[in-house]
């Protein structure tokens, strides 16, 4: 388990107020860093990012440091890394502070992105399927898209965890190649690069199998 | 809403990850049991996912597995590129028993259409007749490595390889028929596919 930061250790051992007060000056010292880019990379500009900057300060601090506080018992990963996790959390409780959870209308936007973004049609996108012709409305055309969702979906199930992971981490996501291999931990890019074919490739005989070798199948 | 131990829940009843979870996650400092369990959740919880992918590069900026590899900023043709690329593995192979244009007419074609840079060849020239060992050299790009295919004139690949460098020999192991044609392409790889030779061809001379 990683150790605890000295400037948090100092924070939370503190006992009088003095002592509380240097200790979080000197946090915030140490990481307001890290909570302002996370803070930032939400978007919005200066104005919002600072809102939601004050936020995420103000939640650490209440209840006697509470949050950071929660980081001992069960801490995996570093500090800094644990801290943006949460400061990101945070801001998005920031977010559905101010504007309310998702309702209808974003609700429906999400659906349709959540849609739009299915990894059964990114991969069929790419690998071309996404082309087949006829009236877009017409009750055979989309039985036919159906069924070539259904045969993607099965093929997809059969792949195991980090595999779909690693497309849904491509085509969903739209992690580059090398975020991928940093994010799943694999020592080289090329590792992935040649995955992805095999993936693809895994994906196409499937298809093949089930008698679908061109969009127009 | 998070709560205070970091697992937060939504009004769908799905328990996410928790903090601690998501950085252990991030940092690679989860047993084998525990990234199982990570990945496992994150493959059907697009919103764990997201946070993932959103928080790495906070907490994992420009960090490259491969220390050979130089990071490189994003380039506004890489999308497309990358696109492009898909397109040119998975199209053909998809369609390899349909009646079609030649290998050369497909890879013009399509890197055409997609408007990707082109990388040149120094050697051997288009057409060109070569024997013995055969070297394949062409231009520098900022490119991470390039990746060299051979192919047959119906499309099937012969041989791959992936190299930094901008010249290779093919391997003696790879033995090509005599008085046949080949088709050979480079391309050129970043974040997605940088640049490609598009297809050229050379012949095996008779013995």
């Amino acid at each position: 388990m990683p150790a605890l930061p000295a400037d948090v250790q100092s924070l939370i051992a503190a006992t009088d107020k003095a002592a509380r007060e240097r200790a979080w000056a000197g946090f915030l010292r140490q990481y307001s860093g890290v909570i302002l880019r996370v803070a930032r990379a939400m978007g919005g500009g200066h104005d919002p990012t600072m809102d939601r900057y004050t936020f995420v300060v103000d939640a650490l601090q209440r209840d006697d440091c509470k949050r950071l506080r929660a980081y001992v018992p069960e801490g995996r990963g570093s500090f800094t890394t644990w801290l943006a996790v949460v400061a990101r959390r945070l801001c998005m409780d920031e977010h559905r502070h101010r504007y309310g959870r998702a309702q209808s209308d974003d609700a429906d936007a999400e659906a349709e992105r959540a849609a739009r973004r299915q990894l059964a049609d990114l991969v069929g996108s790419e690998l071309g399927l996404d082309t087949i012709e006829g009236n877009a409305g017409a009750p055979d055309v989309l039985l036919e898209r159906a069924e070539l969702r259904a045969v993607l979906d099965g093929a997809l199930a059969q792949l195991d965890v980090t595999e779909r992971l690693i497309l849904r981490l491509r085509f969903e996501d739209a992690l580059s190649v090398p975020e991928i291999a940093r994010l799943l931990g694999i020592d080289s890019p090329f590792k992935v690069y040649r995955q992805l074919d095999k993936l693809l490739v895994t994906v196409r005989t499937h298809l093949e199998a089930a008698g679908i070798h061109d969009a127009s199948n | 809403m998070t709560g205070p131990t970091g697992r937060p829940t939504e009004a769908d009843g799905l328990v996410h990850l928790s903090d601690a979870e998501l950085a252990g996650y991030l940092d690679h400092d989860l047993s084998a049991d525990e990234r199982r369990h990570v990945e496992t959740h994150i493959d059907a919880c697009p919103a764990c996912r997201r946070e993932i992918v959103a928080l790495l590069p906070i907490t994992h900026p420009g960090q490259s597995p491969d220390k050979t590899i130089v990071p490189r900023p994003r380039r506004w043709w890489i999308p497309a590129a990358a696109a492009v690329l898909v397109a040119t593995l998975a199209v053909p192979r998809l369609t390899r028993t349909v009646p079609g244009p030649d290998v050369r007419q497909r890879a013009r074609r399509v890197t055409e259409a997609g408007g990707v840079s082109r990388l040149a060849t120094v050697a051997p020239a288009d057409d060109a007749t070569v024997g013995g060992r055969i070297v394949f050299t062409w231009r520098s790009t900022n490119a991470d490595f390039y990746r060299i295919d051979i192919l047959t004139a119906s499309g099937d690949p012969v041989w791959t390889s992936d190299t930094a460098d901008t010249t290779t020999t093919l391997p003696d192991s790879v033995p090509l028929q005599a008085d046949r044609a080949y088709f050979w392409r480079v391309e050129a790889i970043g974040n997605g596919i940088a640049a490609t030779t598009g297809v050229h061809r050379i012949q095996i001379p008779r013995q």
